[in-house]
């Protein structure tokens, strides 16, 4: 087999740097560390698969044309991981939301899920490529002159 | 935050998740071999669903790793991507994680006789 390439994952931060998603796994390693082992685990295959195998094993599906969601089920339980690809740092995976039982998550409420992932990607994309969109763009001005 | 870090300081904080890597592993390492020794040889997942038998979904159920299926389902996965059991078995996910406990006892085990042997 060859050698694993695992791609980066990171968690969503806001401008102040508080982490929701890390607040909710700390607490569901506390409450049921099945499950969270289960997300990891789920996150770890995610990170070895390119995105057209992890659509078609079910490991993901797409709501929008931007956003993605880890599918994860623990027994009973189904949690859901909104993420994007990212377009700069080498197609790094950022997980947008923290997990929810989808139970809680039917109708309006999945909607409103992928719709607050959507502000949090845009967030995210704004301040995280803009170094990469000005390293670029010297790049070019460099072949250039 | 760069989610090893996040895991690192979860197992840190809360050493019962380390202790449940057993009970939940297998579905999750047998999903990713199969997905990659089925890509290594060119299969689709309807191609080595007929080759063993079942319907597509199942298989991307297995590669998933939602689906816990049993021994002779493995069984007749690795003899279509043409592996051995263990090799369709082995902990690729995280080759870094903690050794069972099985394994940390039998080489305590080992450990103490040439502890006294030294001595």
């Amino acid at each position: 087999m060859e050698p694993v390439v695992k791609r980066d994952v990171e968690v969503y931060e806001d401008v102040a740097g508080r982490c929701d998603i890390a607040d909710a796994l700390k607490r569901l390693a506390r409450s049921d560390p099945r499950a969270f082992r289960t997300i990891q685990n789920k996150i770890e295959l995610l990170r070895q698969m390119e995105m057209r195998q992890a659509l078609e094993s079910r490991l993901v599906k797409q709501p929008t044309a931007t956003i993605s969601v880890l599918r994860v089920q623990s027994g009973p339980v189904s949690f859901r991981l909104p993420f994007f690809e990212s377009p700069c740092h080498g197609g790094k995976l950022v997980l947008l939301t923290h997990c929810e039982h989808r139970s809680l998550l039917r109708g309006d409420r999945y909607k409103a899920m992928v719709d607050a992932a959507e502000r949090r990607r845009q967030d995210w994309v704004r301040r995280n490529c803009k170094e990469e969109r000005h390293a670029n763009r010297r790049a070019v001005r460099a072949d250039r002159g | 935050m760069r989610i090893e870090e996040l895991f690192a300081q979860i197992e840190a904080e809360h050493p019962e998740v380390t202790a449940v890597a057993h009970e939940v592993d297998p579905p999750a390492i047998l999903a990713l071999n199969v997905m990659r020794f089925r890509t290594e040889r060119g299969l689709t997942q309807a191609q080595l669903a007929a080759a063993i038998g079942v319907s597509q979904p199942r298989i991307a159920g297995i590669e998933s790793g939602d689906a816990n299926p049993r021994l002779s389902t493995v069984s007749k996965l690795a003899h279509a991507l043409g592996v051995t059991l263990s090799e369709l078995l082995v902990d690729n996910l995280n080759p870094t994680r903690g050794l069972p406990a099985a394994k940390i006892v039998r080489d305590g085990a080992e450990e103490e006789p040439r502890k006294r042997r030294a001595m």
